[in-house]
């Protein structure tokens, strides 16, 4: 934990020199937005499979907030470093690389936190009847859904940045990964308007609970019963793909000597 | 005129050549190039299955508006954002001077040279959805459609070049600005879709202020005749008036540079 501190706190100072682009990296997230505009245009004549205006409108607001506290490419400094070699410094510290990329990838979201907070206060005050769940204990699990689909998201990216042990192009595999999760996780539609057959499919996969699950929480849609399984099935999710990524750094790595960079 | 087509043929076959050596980079984007069909037409499919229609547009004519932004983007990313990237690295480092003293136009040299041409393969795609989307609705255009159609394309890319040069140019002041790239991306993308979805005040902003629609919405409308062909006349005088503006521009930092450094 220390070491992830110290980490964190060279990150966040890079990070820093960097806050106008952090901005506008947040401004540029739009495709959700055009979404929300079409959709908006198609519930003119009346609610869509449940969703109505107000609806779409807390809905993709909410995914703005989750996307943004969890999103995260990290993915070209690991490619950098595997390709030019640098990763070999890093082996020789007494500490694995992963406390580092984590640190790395974290290291925007307290400032995301002071911008996001005052814009949420806005849109809850322009927008009457915004379809969110603040009290306390929703706000617990919603957070903690959070931390969550954020160790989903950087497991997953962490575990395609190793495959550049065996191939030169892992950024193409996150990018085809990127297309994927942004139509399986409920970033662009809501998973409910697939029709129940897909839908059904995508609830079986951890898309659902690195977006989705969040959103649904912070629109307070998920009884007591299902919010607390579905962090259990988040949290399942987490160890299964860390479990993943260990054996995928054990064989890269024992690749990565035999090439002996 | 034609000693210049002469320079860019040099350059752009000299970038074939180069990219041809990295034959697994090249392979990679073509299969990613494959999915990204199958991703926006699932994404447009989703509205269908609960509308009939988008903003007044059928599920295979919206496809048209979609093919229309595969092309751009694709043109965008062949011919335009590798130059961006390539005159903010000339003006960060001072070697912009060697390009300028080459005996042709400064601003062809420096803005339009650079080429990423895997990327072609967002046109392709892009024409395969129109084709497609033509066949299913058994629309036939006729040659007055076709003909403005044909005229839309280089205008829209005459327009889209200005608005790149016009972001280009403000790298003399503010030397980082891959990242003013990134503003006019997100404008782009409203031009995914039907400008008919948009409410009132952002339609018009992305007719008239930021000519979105020009690109995407207005050629495929003329192409299945859902507009006048008289809208070809606004796609013309757009692209000059916003040409003319930016070289203007362009010239006048051409200026502002050689006094500044060196």
């Amino acid at each position: 934990m220390r070491k992830f501190l110290a980490e964190f706190r060279a990150a966040w100072n890079l990070m820093l020199e960097y806050r106008i682009m952090v901005v506008i990296w947040m401004l540029t997230i739009v495709l959700p937005l055009i979404m929300l505009a079409a959709w908006l245009s198609i519930a003119e004549k009346g609610p869509v499979a449940g969703y109505s205006r107000t609806t779409f409108i807390s809905y993709y607001l909410a995914a703005l907030v989750v996307r943004n506290m969890t999103g995260m490419w990290f993915i070209w400094e690991m490619d950098s470093e595997m390709r030019l070699g640098s990763l070999s410094f890093r082996l020789l510290k007494p500490m694995d690389p992963i406390v580092h990329f984590l640190a790395y990838a974290c290291s925007s979201k307290p400032f995301r936190v002071l911008i996001l907070g005052p814009a949420s206060l806005v849109a809850l005050l322009l927008i009457p009847g915004l379809q969110w769940n603040l009290e306390a204990l929703n706000l617990l699990f919603f957070v903690t859904s959070l931390v969550g689909a954020l160790m989903i998201l950087f497991l997953m990216q962490y575990t395609i940045g190793l495959t550049g042990f065996w191939i030169t192009r892992s950024i193409s595999v996150n990018d085809a990964w990127f297309f994927t999760y942004s139509l399986a996780s409920g970033y662009l539609v809501p998973l409910d308007l697939f029709p129940p057959m897909v839908r059904d499919f995508l609830w079986f996969l951890p898309f659902r609970y690195s977006m989705s699950f969040s959103v649904e929480l912070l629109m307070g849609r998920l009884s007591m019963g299902a919010a607390l399984q579905g962090i259990v099935l988040q949290w399942l999710w987490v160890a299964g793909l860390f479990a993943l990524n260990r054996w995928v750094w054990r064989r890269g790595l024992r690749r990565y000597s035999a090439v002996g960079a | 005129m034609k000693r210049h087509l002469r320079i860019l043929a040099i350059y752009y076959r000299a970038a074939l050549m180069s990219q041809m050596e990295y034959r697994a980079n090249f392979a990679s984007s073509f299969v990613l190039s494959l999915m990204w069909p199958f991703w926006v037409v699932s994404l447009l499919w989703v509205f269908f299955y609960h509308s009939p229609d988008l903003g007044g547009w059928s599920f295979y004519e919206a496809l048209i508006v979609v093919g229309m932004y595969d092309i751009f983007i694709g043109l965008q990313e062949t011919f335009l954002a590798p130059n961006i990237v390539q005159v903010t690295e000339h003006i960060q480092k001072g070697t912009l001077d060697f390009v300028l003293l080459k005996p042709a136009n400064g601003q062809v040299l420096a803005t339009i040279t650079a080429c990423n041409l895997m990327r072609l393969s967002d046109v392709m795609i892009g024409f395969g959805l129109i084709a497609t989307g033509l066949v299913r609705l058994g629309h036939v255009p006729t040659l007055t459609q076709i003909a403005t159609f044909a005229v839309m394309i280089p205008a829209g890319m005459i327009t889209v070049y200005s608005i790149w040069l016009t972001l280009t140019t403000l790298a003399f002041w503010f030397v980082r600005v891959e990242n003013l790239g990134e503003v006019f991306y997100a404008f782009y993308e409203t031009g995914r879709f039907p400008v008919t979805i948009y409410n009132r005040w952002l339609r018009l902003v992305l007719t008239y202020i930021v000519p979105i629609a020009f690109l995407t919405t207005f050629p495929a409308a003329t192409l299945l005749g859902k507009l006048s062909p008289y809208f070809v006349l606004g796609s013309i005088v757009i692209a000059a008036v916003l040409f003319y503006a930016s070289s203007r521009f362009w010239s006048y930092a051409i200026r502002f540079y050689s006094s500044a450094s060196s």
